[in-house]
């Protein structure tokens, strides 16, 4: 393992409980809601911040183990940080920057112009930060840390700096040099994209906890929380599931096609998946609700309507269509969704 | 669009400019400036003025040595006490400097809390001494780098810090290469401020160390002694002592006249 970190540590009145691991090759998204307590683990596993109870190994050596009053300092963890927003030293040239770390613990200067090359940096190198885009910024933060030669490599947000559009281009060629690192790399992120485009593995930490922890695709596809399902753009209906029938646990019920999958469950909605129609509709649906819309609100090119159901739903429909029905929050709708929309999963 | 000012406000502002400005002037234009090399050549006032660099800029040094770790401490580390002790550290700026004399005294004079120890063990006499002149010096200016120092600490990103060490760098090598650069214009206002007022003392150093030329008589005592004897002579010295006022506002202008700082 690129790193095995057993963490328990309380920030101000806010606990935080994980168990995390990332072995070497791998990328580790933890994703989360803003104050989940991410940032917080990965500043503990680099050493910049304690822990109250746990241990902590990166490559084999044990860096944290409250029980065996071991602490390690951040300089002996051979940890390669990537801040926020990078915290370049603004009074050294982009080079000095990057073999501040080699100096710093007696390493072969050589690497240096490796990673200047490597990451297309050469041009910039007599450069101060100051003179630097945000995508230039990222790419020296990471030649900076990369060139300690790290047993592990932690990203702190490392596209939420950039602006839009610079963030995609920027994605894209970290995913690159990320698979070319051969040791583990844990990134933090709010974005699901950023998790779902770099990470082979997705964590979610909500409120200090880990709530769901698998392969980038399986977690995608099958969101756990209501936050993620929320944050994919799904709708996540709890409930508990006899024969293709799934009680749900704020009232009402939904017919799914799996008629395998019993006790309780997790029922995953695409919004696209519902119809909405003005009159009772005759169909092969076997799913149809006459209920409120509670809210609209625009999302891209779609509008989102909010369903009071139950169970509470999201259709996602066009703006013509809303138009055409006389959506608005406080109006009677009816809506259907077929039985194979509804996915089914143990919760 | 600017603000109606009351008519009072604007005399106010004018009496209180008027105030500032007349002495300096004042002196300006009754300074013998045919005569000035003469003056500032005698005996009395070259000791003075060797004295005044030599002590202050001793002073200087030790306030940074002492002061740049007490202000850290203060920035960085959290500890029992912390508030009182930052009280202590002020108490010189806003205590009569005559008082941090009387105080001086108290704990190095030949009797006092330390001085009778310095004394009878090693024979070490500080006060009326230039030693002495250099203590009291030191203790009305480290306030100023120590409030300047340890406010720039506060207000860096402490994530710079942070970033060194995840690269490896020694706590050593963090201060000398990451906090020292990164707060070094403070630093350098701070140790400017402390030279001003320590070229500047009267109060203290008369207490502690006496007047006596050429071993304590300092520019400022230089010139309270030359007004009973000479006016001419106070004022010339008192003219080099403005010039050197001045050179300091000009080499802070960009933290003290509103500048960026």
């Amino acid at each position: 393992m690129s790193v095995d970190a057993r963490i328990r540590t309380t920030v101000g009145s806010f606990e935080i409980d994980v168990h995390l691991t990332c072995a070497p090759g791998e990328t580790v998204a933890l994703l989360g809601p803003n104050g989940a307590g991410k940032s917080s683990v990965l500043r503990t596993i680099a050493g910049l911040q304690g822990l109250d109870q746990g241990r902590i190994e990166i490559a084999g050596n044990v860096v944290d183990d409250s029980a065996a009053g071991i602490h390690l300092p951040a300089e002996r963890r051979r940890v390669g940080f990537v801040f926020q927003d990078y915290v370049l030293f603004p009074h050294m040239t982009v080079r000095q920057n990057i073999a501040f770390g080699p100096r710093s613990t007696g390493l072969d200067a050589s690497g240096v112009d490796h990673w200047i090359d490597a990451l297309g940096i050469a041009d910039l190198a007599d450069r101060r930060p100051s003179e630097l885009s945000g995508g230039q910024a990222q790419r020296v933060a990471l030649a900076r840390a990369l060139a300690t030669d790290p047993q592990l490599l932690l990203m702190d947000e490392p596209l939420a700096a950039l602006d839009a559009a610079t963030r995609i281009e920027v994605r894209g060629r970290l995913r690159h040099h990320l698979a070319e690192f051969r040791q583990g790399t844990v990134i933090v992120t709010h974005d699901p994209l950023d998790a779902l485009v770099l990470a082979d593995r997705v964590i979610v930490v909500e409120n200090g906890r880990i709530t769901q922890d698998g392969p980038t695709a399986q977690v995608a596809a099958e969101p756990r929380t209501e936050y993620l399902a929320a944050l994919l753009g799904v709708t996540l209906i709890r409930g508990s599931a006899a024969s293709g029938t799934i009680a749900c646990v704020d009232g009402g019920t939904l017919i799914a096609s799996d008629t395998h999958t019993a006790g309780d469950v997790v029922a995953l909605v695409r919004p696209q998946a519902i119809s909405l129609h003005r009159e009772r509709p005759e169909g092969s649906a076997r799913n149809t609700w006459h209920t409120t819309v509670t809210g609209i609100d625009a999302h891209g090119d779609q509008v989102r309507v909010h369903l009071a159901g139950p169970p509470a739903l999201v259709a996602a429909v066009t703006p013509a269509a809303v138009a055409e029905l006389r959506l608005a929050p406080g109006e009677q709708v009816w809506a259907s969704l077929k039985a194979t929309d509804v996915s089914v999963h143990p919760a | 669009m600017r603000t109606p000012a009351p008519r009072l406000l604007i005399a106010l502002a004018m009496v209180a400019f008027a105030f500032l400005a007349l002495p300096l002037i004042g002196l300006l234009l009754s300074a013998p400036w045919g005569q000035m090399t003469e003056l500032l050549s005698t005996p009395a006032a070259r000791d003075a003025l060797r004295l005044s660099l030599v002590t202050s800029l001793m002073a200087t040094a030790i306030t940074i040595v002492l002061g740049v770790p007490l202000a850290w401490v203060l920035a960085r580390r959290e500890f029992r006490g912390r508030a009182l002790v930052r009280g202590l550290v002020l108490i010189p700026l806003v205590l009569p400097p005559v008082v941090g004399g009387v105080t001086l005294l108290a704990a190095f004079g030949r009797r006092g809390l330390v001085g009778q120890y310095l004394y009878d063990w090693f024979g070490i006499q500080l006060p009326f001494s230039t030693a002495g002149v250099v203590m009291a010096e030191a203790f009305v200016a480290l306030p100023f780098l120590v409030i300047t120092v340890e406010g720039a600490l506060r207000v860096m990103d402490i994530r710079f810090e942070d970033a060194a060490r995840t690269l490896g760098a020694s706590p050593t090598r963090v201060l000398l290469r990451v906090t020292a650069p990164l707060i070094a214009p403070s630093l350098v206002a701070g140790a400017v401020l402390a030279w001003a007022r320590a070229l500047g003392e009267f109060g203290a150093t008369i207490t502690f160390a006496g007047n006596f030329p050429g071993v304590t008589q300092t520019l400022p005592l230089a010139v309270y002694s030359a007004l009973e004897v000479s006016r001419e002579e106070a004022i010339a010295l008192s003219v080099v002592l403005l010039g050197i006022s001045f050179a300091v506002l000009v080499s802070l202008r960009g933290r003290l006249l509103g500048g960026r700082g």
